[in-house]
């Protein structure tokens, strides 16, 4: 798996600047009963400053361990972490120690997840919470603290935010939890948010606020986003840029419009014809067949073929394939990408 | 199955509603149950009607707070279709479910199996009764008992319900497993040992064990991945064709809904608001809810996610246990008149089918039944209401 | 399919079973993954063969089996399932093979050190072998922690379960009189109830058995308050099995994993109670040994012969250990329910 094409993944957007994040074949191991298994195998991508970049694929597919990787948030017995490059602008988090990865949280990078009611601390009221980061990394009075809270907490459309500072997590509502997040994860105005399927937990209504606020503050900061999620339908609405997970690696990735429309992995094809679309009950549901494979249990070959309608013979045996060029900016992990023609949605 | 008024229902597919043109005549019904026409002819399989399910905690030297969770809901279900019952969380769907099979007793109200009432029926006639009527949870790791092997779960309906010996226990239990696509030799394993695709598979085939008419399933696809998800909705369709069987479908999200359901009731607060054939309710929503709702679910195409209308509405909706006067919904809806403040509105038939409980659709001064998009500008609309701030 | 299936005599699958089953949850999934008969939704499997259903037999788990597994995982816990077995040995065969009789005063023997004149850990203040007591004294120990845990559950376990089953106003009363036994010293009121009944082992512990019920009663209650609401009794229910199935079926077997981890903590505090009621003298009646009365009878000799106070406390230190530590290698062991993907 030492493959000089796995860089070109990280060529996603064409912008000038160097991009805000960018990883290179990203390795993580963690520790189960039967020893070492790796979970993440060989990431690379890149985020430019202001673009969302979504991370697709269903559980176990290592998405969301690449992103704890990258905060440092894994347990760090329990897990290895090696990677060629890993840069958060001018950072190099590889050579970090985990006291001066605690300083990059919150200015630099932070993260929303999906758990709003398990990541706020029921002791302490809400507003302490943030005011506790911005004491910590911006060195604020108390009083000063307070008042960015409180502004924070109107920034991300809690009513009241005054009252509301001084109330525990319990009195909120599972989406004001999540906008209580977003406002932490904001405190100090970081270059890059990581949001670990920050909707999943809340009903379609609170998630389109939830959306409409990430896409707002986003203009407002130019901040960059990764956003993690199985569900397309949220990739669609948020995204500029979409890399595909199975089986801890990247199997596609390319912009958000070509991707949909024309995916060059049959996983991806899979996914898009296996959502059930409200705009369209006509269409019939495509299942993949199968289940996902589970870490340590990879099979041989593209990791996909035992679920693959295309998978042929060179599929199934040796190495797992590379990443290579589909088209400008399109990167997929199928062998047979020149043979065969993919569908999408339109 | 034995069912006289199958035969005569149409093919699961409300687009292809024949009855459809019956739903102008809205005079009819009005006192044989909240729904008009058109739905399958004949009597229903389920009638529940004004169920009302009510959650108190009295507490001592305090008033007994009561928490209307299901409030006054009727619908009925009949041979061989879906039923969708989609809301948000805390809408009452599912205590709707626990209402219907009486895991919680409902207040009153009334829920006919068969033409036969099941509400005060005594718990030794009921159980015979509930067997045709059976339930998938959730949940598919906490619906298996973890000490108990697969075949003593899928079996727990034949020894209650059917008096098999063990032979014959065996034989339908692999009949079953090989029923929901699963190996028999798979039934002399723990649940543990199993994915949450196939636990979900194992639960239906629990459900269906003792030959039931009616499956609820109560977001039964939720906790699963997509490709899983399809897998068992598959297995679902496949299973109402086979043996069939008709589905009350609860469920919060969407697109699964449209996907499989014939027929689709919208809950808010613990009542229906808007119910009908499927493609009417999605293409045509009625009730500024049902609108809002729709429009919330992102879909999975960037050039239509793009270019559609969203609605985005403020707020949470209301603690259920101090529901708003009026309306339910006022409180965050764009078109809230005055009279949607005082005066709960009543259902009314609309074209295409079903009913919707909005003052639009009678008192107001617009719609008589019109799609709501067709009064509505603009691109992205937060709707923001002052009345939203009193309750709140 | 019919005649394939009846070649399956009916018991046998779980010795069977049993015997093979060493898969975890990956075998599955590489069946899923590479078997030919993965499950897929498109197309049903076609009918069974003999094959299948003998694979059926061989195949599968077993609770028993996973649970020794995992608790043979956990070396701790097997170091003290062994040295409470030898324990129980020495409890059983115990009067056979003291190599003194433990009663047989020797006075011109007294407070020998150990290693002198033939006795390993020397002599008490009435010459009396101390190894010899001290083997006989492992009986009385183990004895007096049955009685007190045979006590505690009998009392503690039904009332637990049917408070929890039941709940509302019957639950109410229970648990105020369980908290209320609770902020009792049990020390204390096991001194006070003795005196009552005179002092004698048996009594000691039945007292002591009814002070730790409510432990159990808490416990069980607790159990079956969580179980109740698990979806698989709810399920259970909108089958319609009736309620008293579903106890046996479905919450019994569950309370008991838990059960059996409290069993061992608790076989530790009925350990030192015991001791301490011995040591008082409320416990085993002179010249029977105890542990604790053991401990007692040396006090007055601490200064001389130290040891005749440091050998049984370290039999009770042991035991206590051995107890403890077992009883978090089984709350390991069965917290494989817990383990959620």
């Amino acid at each position: 798996m030492t493959k000089a094409v796995s860089q070109s993944a990280s060529s996603g957007a064409v912008l000038s600047d160097r991009p805000t994040l960018e990883v290179e074949d990203l390795f993580v191991e963690v520790l189960t009963e039967k020893g070492w298994a790796t979970v993440v195998d060989g990431v690379s991508f890149s985020v430019a400053r202001g673009e969302t970049l979504g991370i697709v694929g269903e559980s176990g597919s290592g998405k969301s361990v690449t992103c704890l990787s990258i905060t440092g948030l894994m347990p760090p017995k329990q897990t290895r972490v090696r990677a060629k490059t890993m840069r958060l602008k001018e950072h190099d988090l590889l050579s970090l120690s985990p006291r001066q990865m605690a300083d990059v949280r919150g200015p630099v990078i932070s993260m929303i997840f999906q758990e709003p009611m398990s990541s706020l601390n029921p002791a302490f009221t809400v507003g302490d919470q943030i005011a506790e980061v911005l004491r910590r990394h911006e060195g604020l009075s108390r009083k000063a603290a307070k008042e960015r809270a409180i502004g924070l907490l109107a920034r991300v459309g809690v009513p009241n935010p005054a009252r509301r500072f001084k109330q525990y997590p319990y009195e909120f509502s599972g989406g004001m939890r999540q906008r209580v997040m977003i406002a932490i994860a904001l405190a100090c105005n970081p270059d890059i948010i990581i949001a670990d399927e920050p909707t999943t937990a809340l009903d379609v209504t609170v998630q389109a606020q939830v959306l409409e606020l990430l896409r707002d503050i986003q203009r407002e900061h130019g901040m960059s986003i990764i956003f993690i999620t199985h569900d397309l339908g949220v990739v669609a609405d948020i995204c500029d840029r979409v890399v595909v997970m199975y089986a801890g690696q990247i199997v596609e990735g390319a912009q958000l419009d070509t991707l949909f429309e024309q995916p060059e992995h049959p996983y991806m094809e899979g996914l898009l014809a296996a959502m059930p679309r409200m705009d369209n009950s006509l269409a019939e549901l495509v299942s993949i067949p199968g289940n996902p494979p589970r870490v340590g249990a990879f099979p041989e070959g593209c990791r996909f073929n035992p679920r693959c309608k295309y998978a042929d013979d060179r599929c199934r045996t040796g190495e797992s394939p590379v990443l290579e060029l589909a088209a400008p900016n399109h990167t997929t992990r199928c062998l047979r990408h020149d043979e065969i023609t993919l569908t999408g949605t339109t | 199955m034995s069912h006289p008024a199958s035969e005569a229902s149409p093919a699961p597919d409300a687009s292809t509603s024949p009855v459809g043109a019956e739903g102008s005549v809205p005079a009819t019904a009005q006192d044989a149950g909240p729904v008009a026409q058109p739905e399958p002819s004949g009597p229903a399989l389920l009638e529940v009607k004004d169920l009302l399910v009510t959650f108190g905690r009295k507490k001592a030297f305090r008033p007994l707070v009561e928490t209307r969770a299901v409030d006054g809901i009727s619908f009925n279900l009949y041979q061989g279709e879906t039923l969708g019952l989609v809301g948000e969380s805390g809408c009452g769907k599912s205590t709707t479910a626990r209402g219907v099979m009486r895991l919680v007793e409902p207040k009153s109200g009334s829920v006919k199996l068969n033409g036969k009432e099941l509400l005060g029926l005594p718990i030794k006639e009921l159980r015979p009764a509930r067997k045709d009527i059976q339930m998938v949870f959730q949940d598919p790791y906490s619906s298996l008992d973890p000490s108990m092997l697969v075949r003593e779960s899928i079996g727990e309906p034949l020894d209650v319900h059917m008096k098999m010996n063990r032979q014959q226990k065996t034989e339908r239990v692999a009949e079953l497993l090989r029923l929901v696509g699963l190996p028999p030799d798979y039934m002399v394993r723990y649940p543990h040992e199993f994915s949450g695709g196939q636990r979900q598979r194992l639960t239906i085939a629990r459900a269906i064990a003792a030959d039931p008419k009616i499956l609820v399933l109560d977001e039964a696809v939720s906790a699963l991945d997509v490709s899983t998800q399809n897998q068992v909705i598959d297995l679902l369709e496949e299973l109402s064709q086979k043996i069939g069987l008709t589905y009350l479908f609860i469920a919060h999200d969407l697109s699964v809904v449209r996907h499989i359901s014939d027929r689709v009731a919208v809950m808010y607060l613990g009542q229906i608001v808007e119910h009908g054939p499927t493609k009417a309710v999605f293409d045509e929503p009625a009730h500024p809810y049902t609108e809002a709702l729709l429009s919330a679910v992102p879909i999975p195409s960037p050039k239509t996610q793009r270019s559609r209308e969203r609605i985005v509405l403020a707020g949470d909706p209301p603690d259920p246990s101090r529901v708003p006067p009026g309306c339910r919904f006022h409180t965050r809806c764009a078109y809230a008149m005055d009279i949607c403040r005082t005066v709960m509105p009543q259902p009314t038939p609309k074209v295409g089918g079903g009913e919707v409980a909005c003052h639009l659709h009678t008192s107001g001064p617009m719609l008589q039944g019109r799609s709501l998009r067709i009064i509505s500008t603009g691109s992205t609309r937060t709707i923001e209401n002052d009345a939203a701030q009193v309750v709140a | 399919m019919t005649d394939t299936q009846k070649s399956h005599p009916s018991g046998e699958d779980r010795m069977a079973t049993e015997h093979l089953r060493s898969s975890t949850s990956n075998e599955i999934i590489d069946q899923e993954f590479m078997g030919p008969d993965a499950p897929q939704a498109s197309g049903l499997p076609g009918g069974t063969t003999a094959e299948e259903v003998t694979a059926a037999v061989v195949h599968g788990g077993g609770v028993w089996k996973d649970f020794r597994r995992r608790v043979g995982s956990n070396k701790a816990a097997v170091v003290a399932l062994c040295v409470i077995g030898f324990l129980i040995l020495v409890a059983i065969i115990g009067p056979f093979i003291t190599p003194d009789d433990p009663n047989q005063q020797n006075l011109r023997a007294v407070l020998l050190d150990p290693f002198t004149n033939g006795h390993i850990l020397g002599t008490d203040q009435l010459g009396r072998d101390i190894l010899s007591r001290l083997i006989v004294g492992t009986r009385v120990s183990l004895i007096a922690i049955a009685i007190a845990i045979g006590v505690s559950m009998v009392i503690g376990v039904p009332i637990g379960f049917v408070s929890g089953f039941l709940g509302g106003r019957f639950d109410a009363v229970v648990m105020r009189v369980n908290d209320a036994l609770m902020s009792f010293p049990p020390l204390l009121l096991a001194i006070a109830l003795v005196a009552v009944l005179g002092p004698s082992l048996v009594n000691a512990m039945m007292v002591v058995g009814l002070l730790m019920s409510p432990r159990f009663v808490r416990l069980v209650r607790g159990v079956v308050i969580g179980l109740k609401e698990e979806t698989y009794v709810e399920a259970s229910r909108s089958i319609g099995t009736s309620t008293g199935s579903i106890i046996v079926k479905h919450i019994l077997p569950n309370t008991l994993s838990p059960l059996t981890v409290a069993v061992a903590v608790t076989a530790g505090y009925a350990m030192l109670t015991e001791a301490g009621l011995s040591f008082l003298g409320l416990g085993v009646q002179p010249p029977d040994a105890s542990w604790g009365s053991m401990i007692r009878e040396g006090f007055l000799y601490y200064g001389r012969s130290p040891w005749l106070g440091i050998f049984p406390g370290i039999m009770i230190a042991i035991t206590v250990f051995t107890f403890v530590t077992l009883g978090d290698g089984l709350r390991d062991a069965l917290g494989r329910e817990e383990r959620k993907e």
